[in-house]
């Protein structure tokens, strides 16, 4: 008796699996989505697959793409799942392209059922494209097969500190979180090339505004984001005879933000921005760097030069009325009555953010 | 029911035939001597390798049988012949020459019997009571070299052979220790097989060394012709995969054994000693580990633990995770992996057993053919199997590196019965890996490790140290702590005294070596 009961669970247990199985052999694996708006208002999307080598007969050098135009992504997906032999499966996606009409009308729809599928890959890169992500892809996979090219583009953005590093997952808090606000970085196009223009600034999930690459740079600073590396090209001087000489370029070695969000009365809410940076001159023609005389002159420039183009960069959040500081997370943090009366979307135009930048050279390469 | 009942119920019919075992009478010696050959040549059924001789010693009537298929010539020309002829000419006294013969006086003719089946001649002669028994039994032995399965780099090359005598010796050279006892035992109604029991008086723990004697004693079987044998009878879990009992051939890891308060069974006939009570982890212990230095030790076997996990779990991993969580595939390793098993027409479990199955095949192929032919079926099969496997588009490139090196880790294991277990226990594994993935694995690890923790090996756990929890003993568990710190014996047979070795060498091993 104990021998049949043994057997028969046995069975019972091997008989209830497989339900769940998903074969990576059968698989498609969609490595690129974008979306697009199309004329009527529907939701375009344009699929990569990952292109597998597997027989020796299969030479074509060129990526399996398909569009599909349908009401909301699923919907796009489930049409495209019926051109795709195999089943499609998302779960690898790696570079997420959203067309900049539609982002301008808000991500959130679009990424909804990302974050409802568990199998979705949260890790996966998101950007804004110029005009149109169909044409982005189309155009690349003329020439080439498309797998990591557009992960590793926005990832050595990262690395230089060009591109804020966020994927599907770490945008989403800040999506839903009205005292902060998201960018994602933004492409364009260069031939057939994809080419990183800057950052997509957002106000919860619409797009507002561009910064272009030195700006979000900029951006990154004032959000204490300094990644591996960060290198920017000033212009210090106008007067001498050949162009190069005009010119410093540093490498940002550390950097010491302190963020002071300051309540007084009724909103007269003040921020100060306050940015020690070290750098390196990796750069200077002129040189001289050595003077103690020539180093003062340069820091004290070079402060006001960032310090200026740090108040236009607040300008241009502001004005996109793009919280990418998260003051607002600090109000609600500190002062939550204060931000019981306040109407973010509104008032944060009229905060008064002060940024001050104060810049040393501490490194001037290995020359003398 | 009652088909599965009968097949493993264990002989339930036979169970009342226990007390029937003959038990034969004293028979004194006869007082002819053709009678008395009579009697053993009937008691020997007429075997034909029986001898029977007249030996002329002046004044006597005198005959000696022997088995010569048990005896030495030489020895009964030099033992019998000799002295017997050296004292013709004189008048010397029978005595004597039976003293020169290095004979037995024995009254009891079935007891001669039993002697004369072990190689002995026995002497008649005409008018005694009694009967001299003269030991000419040939031997044939082995060298004392290193067994072959288990090599060690450094340290003793010598291994036990099948001569119990020699054995004890080689255990007793190194132990020179009056609490060392030797227990005898007489297994196997037919094969009256000699076994001895030998451990350390003032170390084993007497309960242990009474749960050891009360199993053999309670063997009531008719064939017991090695330690192998005996080990069925008297481990605690026959139906567990894992061993309960560590077989050896060093006569060093079964000292090191003893000294640490556990028992050995050697038996005749037999090179494998049985040590117990054993836990897990004594089966990924070698006696290199004592070696080699304290780093070098720790690390092999530390390899050795990981190699366990590997043996078990990798391939059901992969399978696990090609066909139920590829997710967890790192980007850059999606694409060979895809691409090696897209065209596969098997679903991962397939392959696995497949490629298993070859292997398997290849290792007992190679253990059955002599020596050069072995290598070779090793390199037709690991070279232009795996080779056209992958060509033929059956197996794919990921699931020969999964399997090759699941075969390899699974032969790292010092002890050649954990290694068999091991390699069995990953069936179960990857089957659950390819019903249920993860979970499945999960879910079969912990039916094994429960089953781990539950285990006992004569009366001590299994899974000690882990399972009783006890820190102390880790530090001679998957890393090997410097002699000098190993102050205690492991806790896991009990010995009646815990402390081997004081505060030796922490004087000079300074302060930076503090607890």
């Amino acid at each position: 008796m104990k021998i049949v009961k043994i057997i028969l669970s046995i069975c019972l247990l091997l008989l209830t699996g497989c339900w769940d199985q998903q074969m990576l052999k059968d698989d498609r694996l969609a490595y690129v989505i974008g979306y697009d708006l199309s004329s009527e208002g529907m939701i375009q999307s344009t699929t990569v697959l990952l292109k597998v080598s597997g027989l020796p007969a299969d030479k074509s050098e060129i990526s399996e793409v398909h569009t599909a135009t349908g009401f909301t992504s699923r919907h796009t997906r489930d049409i495209t799942d019926r051109e795709v032999p195999g089943k499609l499966s998302a779960s690898k996606l790696r570079m997420l392209l959203i067309g900049e009409d539609m982002a301008k009308q808000g991500v959130y729809p679009l990424l909804d059922v990302y974050y409802r599928d568990p199998k979705s890959a949260l890790n996966s890169k998101v950007a804004i494209v110029k005009r149109s992500a169909h044409d982005l892809i189309a155009t690349k996979t003329k020439s080439t097969q498309i797998n990591g090219e557009f992960n590793k583009l926005i990832k050595s953005g990262e690395k230089r500190t060009v591109v804020p590093t966020v994927n599907l997952e770490l945008i989403c808090t800040h999506m839903l979180d009205p005292g902060e606000d998201f960018a994602v970085p933004y492409l364009t196009q260069h031939d057939t090339n994809p080419v990183i223009e800057g950052i997509a600034m957002f106000n919860d999930d619409k797009m507002m505004g561009v910064l272009n690459s030195e700006d979000s740079l900029m951006y990154l600073l004032m959000k204490n984001k300094l990644a591996k590396t960060a290198s920017l090209t000033l212009e210090v001087d106008k007067n001498e005879a050949q162009k190069p000489y005009n010119y410093i370029a540093l490498d940002f070695q550390r950097v010491k933000r302190k963020l002071n969000v300051s309540v007084d009365g009724y909103k007269q809410i003040k921020v100060l921005l306050d940015l020690k940076v070290k750098v390196t001159a990796i750069e200077y023609p002129k040189d001289h760097l050595y003077l103690n005389r020539t180093l003062e002159k340069l820091d004290q420039k070079l402060s006001q030069d960032l310090t200026h183009k740090a108040e236009a960069v607040v300008r241009q959040m502001q004005d996109c009325n793009h919280d990418g500081l998260g003051i607002g997370r600090r109000i609600i943090a500190y002062y939550p009555n204060t931000w019981k009366k306040l109407n973010w979307e509104e008032d944060y135009r009229n905060i008064e953010i002060i940024p001050k930048v104060t810049v040393e050279i501490v490194n001037h390469g290995i020359v003398n | 029911m009652g088909f599965f009942q009968k097949m493993f119920s264990n002989n339930p019919r036979k169970s009342s035939s226990i007390s029937k075992m003959p038990v034969l009478t004293p028979q004194p010696l006869l007082p002819n001597i053709q009678e008395n050959i009579n009697y053993v040549k009937e008691a020997l059924f007429h075997t034909d390798d029986l001898i029977h001789q007249t030996l002329s010693i002046p004044g006597y009537n005198s005959e000696f049988l022997f088995l010569y298929s048990m005896c030495d010539q030489k020895k009964i020309r030099d033992e019998i012949l000799k002295p017997i002829s050296d004292h013709r000419h004189l008048d010397q006294e029978l005595k004597e020459i039976l003293i020169d013969m290095r004979a037995n006086k024995h009254d009891d003719l079935e007891n001669v019997i039993d002697l004369l089946v072990k190689g002995n001649a026995v002497l008649f002669i005409e008018g005694f009571t009694e009967c001299y028994v003269i030991e000419v039994r040939s031997s044939h032995e082995r060298n004392v070299a290193e067994p072959s399965n288990e090599k060690t780099v450094e340290g003793s090359h010598a291994g036990f052979v099948e001569s119990l005598t020699i054995n004890l010796q080689l255990v007793r050279k190194h132990i020179e220790n009056r609490n060392l006892v030797v227990r005898r035992y007489k297994l196997g109604k037919q094969t009256r097989a000699e076994t001895v029991l030998i451990y350390l008086n003032n170390l084993a723990n007497p309960e242990l060394i009474d749960e050891i004697n009360e199993r053999l004693r309670s063997i009531n079987a008719d064939n017991i012709t090695s330690t192998e044998f005996i080990e069925e009878y008297i481990e605690d879990t026959s139906l567990s995969p894992f061993p309960q009992l560590l077989h050896t051939e060093r006569p060093d890891r079964v000292i090191a054994n003893l000294l640490e308060g556990r028992a050995a069974l050697l038996a005749e006939g037999s090179p494998t000693a049985l040590l117990m009570p054993v836990t897990f982890f004594s089966f990924y212990q070698s006696p290199d580990d004592y070696y080699f230095r304290s780093f070098s030790g720790s690390f092999i076997r530390f390899i050795r633990i990981v190699s366990f996990v590997i043996a078990i779990c990798l391939p059901a991993y992969y399978i696990a995770v090609v066909s139920f969580h590829y997710e967890v595939i790192p980007q850059d390793l999606l694409l060979p992996i895809k691409s090696s098993i897209e065209h596969i027409p098997y679903p991962p479990i397939l392959e696995a057993l497949f490629m298993e199955l070859t292997i398997e095949l290849l290792r007992e192929a190679g253990i059955r053919l002599p020596g050069p032919v072995g290598q070779t079926i090793g390199i037709v099969g690991g070279l232009v199997i795996g080779d056209a496997v992958i060509k033929a588009g059956l197996v794919s490139n990921a699931m020969i590196i999964v399997v090759a090196l699941t075969a390899i880790s699974s032969f790292v294991v010092p002890s050649h019965e954990m290694s068999s277990s091991v390699r069995i226990l990953r069936f179960p594994v990857m089957i659950g890996a390819s019903l249920f993935g993860f979970f499945g694995i999960v879910y079969s690890l912990m039916m094994i490790l429960i089953h781990l923790c539950s285990l006992h090996s004569f009366g001590t756990p299994y899974f000690a140290p882990v399972a009783p929890f006890r820190l102390k003993d880790w530090k001679d568990m998957i890393i090997r702590f410097p002699q000098w710190k190993l102050n205690q014996r492991s806790n896991d047979p009990a010995p009646q005294k815990l402390s081997q070795e004081g505060y030796s060498g922490e004087g000079h091993h300074g302060d930076d070596q503090a607890e």
